[in-house]
């Protein structure tokens, strides 16, 4: 019995320390993150930026466009991107990936708000997955073209900036990135989609300051095979009421040689056609 | 028969409450807070616990414990669809124990029966969920699931005295009355009209209803304020109080009691899939809700009417990138970056500032004829995360000039200082990503406001937070509670009239609010003492009856 005491006290009496002692958190370094040994050592982004050589981001731009559009090696890939949109302390995100078979169509798993859905796009048969069923998507059709729009960026690209050299998903690529203003880039886009915002603006002083204090920052990457394998774009927007906005819209392309890449069958997915 | 109504069926039943408040309040609260370092300690009193009961009665010492906490464990987890499936698999599972009981364990009927008994009343008669917060609070009200959708995870919630009696109301959204009860019919469509009907439900995103709920405490529940009986200039000073929060954006807009979708499946799909287009795409929608969201507000980024408390600062106004306001009855102007009229703080020299958000924080003042100046400023380079970091003002150190605290990863408590310079008091471990500071306020009858913040376990790597009270010290922040509940939204205030504050929270993608009271009976050490009670017991009868 003696024998047993001594643990035995030894026992309650750290039983009760820990459970009837107070804890108190102590202070990590008190530090800014811009004072940090870290943030002193490592170098910003910013600072590893040099100016691209003149014409060099718009000729592998236009060169890796030209590549996605024509070459018939690169006509199947497999793709993943989102939409992440940050406002306070909430972050809402819409998500795809799949693969593209061009001409013919891709295949999306995509997530809308936490919504998750399938499109299926082949020709001229267009499905939208929701649980268990297929059905037929009505909405009149977009131009099946993954590579549109790369071009706007174009009027750009001679302010453009280099980063160094970094792998994608196994492929080494040069990142070319330019930061400008909302009001630039819709005075400055080619994009015929900016048309109708561009006729809004006029009279609306507030649409304007919003513009006016909206940054972009969009990056891509050309790989050594010369197509575009990673595309980002920071949108950091001001919101009524909500500070800014940080917005990414990231997008990468990879295994543009896969020959095993296919669409599923029309038939397969008709089977289980709801309407 | 008779053996039920003997001593040992009352010392059966003791047995299993103190094993049950042993098991609830001690060593589960051990395992959530310390995890491994638990199972350091527990292993050897377990083992303890296994030599205690004389070798004849070990089996059915042993098979009564583990079936009492088998049993207290699966009532929690009835199929609980309807009444009859929930009184079903109470049943098999009473049934099921009893019977390993008594044929494997060999225990008579009356140690069965209180078995049984005390697991039924640890289960049916209070709301279980007490026991994770049973050490300082009382869950004094639960609300039934507010929102009746399937894709939004959280919803703000506030607190406002609707009535003017200084008895708050608790303020949220949700659609549980504006949505059909319907069943949910999971039926495979046999005819083609039930299959387009189908179809067509499932191919589009929908509207939602989504309306403010209001609930006041009176006569011990809590009732829904219908809407249209809260003035318009209170409904106004509600939606300016509220925490600002856009679920679904730009995929959805608020507009009047709805929200609407801006998007749909297909066009949006092929739209990003024109992938160069993606960002203009993107940016598009952000700009349209952008607009409708300022057309609603007549072009108005932010307005602040008044604050909730004693401020110099009135009728401030942030439109077309213009801050305005009045500061002790005199007008004020600047040019601001800033969308969000965030507060107003207490500086050094009794000067009382401004805090404004836009893509940094600005501490303005105002100065003679209206003069605004920048007194203080924190960037996103000092500060990562700042866009999404939340800022509660509080004098934490009781001298009366404002503290910040900044809930971030890390976290920061900063003291403004003479020439714009902050003081940093406290920061969290950079490591720690679960602590974040919730709220400043005084809870239950204590004079003294605490620091409510999320906190993970000391020395759990499980990043699980729970909400805590903590007290500034030099030292570093000294708890003074936790609860086991992840609980968001946490607002502080009287709800229920009787001059003492509640917490008021949620717990994510629930759509639940809770009500917690504060007590100050001892419970943990009154747990402690009743299983170190038992243990003592167990050894006293084991060693010295031998």
């Amino acid at each position: 019995m003696s024998n047993l005491k001594k643990p035995l006290v030894l026992g309650l009496v750290i039983s009760l320390a820990t459970l009837l002692g107070g804890c108190t958190y102590e202070s990590g370094p008190k530090l800014f993150a811009s004072d940090t040994k870290e943030a002193q050592e490592v170098t910003s982004p910013e600072e590893n930026l040099q100016p691209a050589a003149p014409g060099e981001a718009k000729e592998a731009l236009i060169k890796a466009i030209k590549d996605h559009k024509t070459n018939p090696k690169h006509q199947k890939f497999w793709y993943d991107g989102y939409v992440k949109n940050t406002i306070l302390s909430r972050t809402t995100t819409s998500m795809f990936n799949g693969v593209v078979v061009n001409p013919d169509g891709y295949l999306v798993n995509g997530r809308i708000a936490t919504q998750d859905y399938q499109y299926y796009r082949n020709k001229d048969k267009r499905y939208v997955r929701k649980g268990d069923y297929w059905i037929t998507a009505k909405e009149e059709p977009l131009e099946l073209d993954v590579t549109r729009g790369f071009e706007d960026w174009l009027p750009f690209l001679d302010q453009a900036s280099v980063l160094p050299e970094e792998k994608v998903i196994g492929t080494i690529c040069t990142p070319y990135q330019i930061k400008i203003s909302g009001t630039d880039w819709l005075a400055n886009s080619t994009s015929p989609l900016f048309e109708p915002l561009r006729q809004e603006l006029a009279g609306r002083s507030d649409l304007q300051s919003i513009l006016k204090e909206t940054t972009v920052k969009m990056t891509f990457w050309i790989g050594t095979d010369g197509l575009i394998h990673q595309y980002q774009t920071w949108i950091i927007v001001p919101i009524p009421g909500a500070g800014y906005m940080d917005q990414e819209v990231n997008f990468r392309m990879f295994k543009f040689t896969d020959e095993s890449i296919a669409l599923p069958d029309v038939a397969e997915v008709e089977k289980y056609l709801l309407d | 028969m008779r053996q039920l109504f003997r001593l040992p069926t009352i010392y059966w039943a003791l047995y299993a409450f103190v094993l049950f408040v042993s098991y609830q309040l001690v060593v589960k609260p051990a395992f959530l807070d310390g995890s491994l370092l638990a199972l350091v300690f527990f292993l050897p009193v377990m083992g303890l616990a296994l030599i205690l009961p004389k070798p004849a009665e070990r089996k059915q010492v042993l098979v009564f414990t583990i079936g009492f906490l088998i049993l207290d464990r699966s009532l929690t987890r009835l199929d609980n669809d309807t009444t009859l499936t929930l009184i079903g698999t109470a049943l098999v599972a009473i049934i099921g124990i009893a019977l390993l009981a008594r044929f494997y364990g060999k225990l008579q009927w009356n140690a069965i029966l209180a078995l049984v008994a005390v697991a039924c009343l640890t289960n049916f008669t209070f709301n279980r969920e007490n026991l994770l917060v049973l050490n300082h609070f009382t869950i004094q009200w639960q609300s039934d699931r507010l929102y009746q959708g399937e894709w939004i995870d959280y919803l703000p919630l506030g607190l406002y005295d609707v009535n003017h009696d200084n008895q708050m109301e608790i303020i949220t959204y949700g659609n549980v009355e504006e949505v059909p009860d319907e069943p949910k019919d999971d039926s495979i469509p046999q005819t083609d009209d039930d299959r387009k009907e189908l179809a067509d439900e499932l191919l589009t995103l929908k509207p939602e209803p989504l309306a403010l709920y209001a609930f006041r405490y009176e006569n011990g529940r809590m009732i829904r304020v219908p809407t249209n009986m809260i003035k318009e200039e209170d409904l106004a000073r509600i939606k300016e109080q509220m925490p600002v929060d856009y679920p679904g954006f730009p995929y959805y807009v608020s507009k009047g009691d709805e929200l609407i979708p801006q998007v749909q499946r297909q066009s949006y799909t092929e739209g990003i899939m024109q992938i160069g287009t993606s960002p203009i795409r993107a940016f598009l929608l952000d700009i349209q809700n952008i607009d409708e969201i300022l057309k609603q507000n007549g072009g108005v980024m932010d307005q602040r009417h008044v604050f909730p408390k004693d401020s110099k600062y009135a009728s401030l106004k942030i439109q077309n990138g213009v801050l305005s306001g009045h500061y002790e009855g005199q007008s004020f102007s600047m040019p601001t970056q800033a969308t969000k009229i965030l507060d107003t703080m207490q500086l050094p020299g009794g000067r009382e500032g401004l805090i404004v958000m836009g893509e940094h924080i600005s501490i303005l003042t105002i100065g003679q004829g209206g003069r605004v100046e920048e007194a203080y400023s924190l960037d996103r380079k000092q500060i990562n995360g700042l866009a999404t970091a939340e800022l509660i003002v509080a004098d934490i150190d009781h001298d009366q000039t404002d503290e910040l605290l900044v809930a971030n990863v890390p976290s920061y408590i900063l003291k403004p200082q003479a020439g714009g310079k902050w003081e940093i008091l406290w920061t969290s471990d950079p490591h720690d990503k679960s602590f974040r500071f919730s709220n400043f306020a005084r809870v239950g009858a204590s004079q003294d406001p605490e620091i409510i913040a999320k906190a993970r376990s000391w020395v759990s790597t499980y990043d699980r937070r729970y909400l805590s009270g903590f007290q500034y010290t030099p030292d570093g922040l000294e708890q003074t509670w936790k609860m086991y509940l992840p609980l968001i939204n946490v607002q502080v205030g009287d709800v229920d009239g009787d001059k003492e504050n509640e917490i008021v929270a949620s717990v994510y993608n629930t759509h639940r609010i809770y009500v917690f009271k504060r007590h100050n009976i001892p419970v943990l050490p009154i747990a402690v003492v009743l299983s170190v009670g038992l243990l003592v017991y167990g050894v006293v009868r084991r060693f010295r009856y031998v």
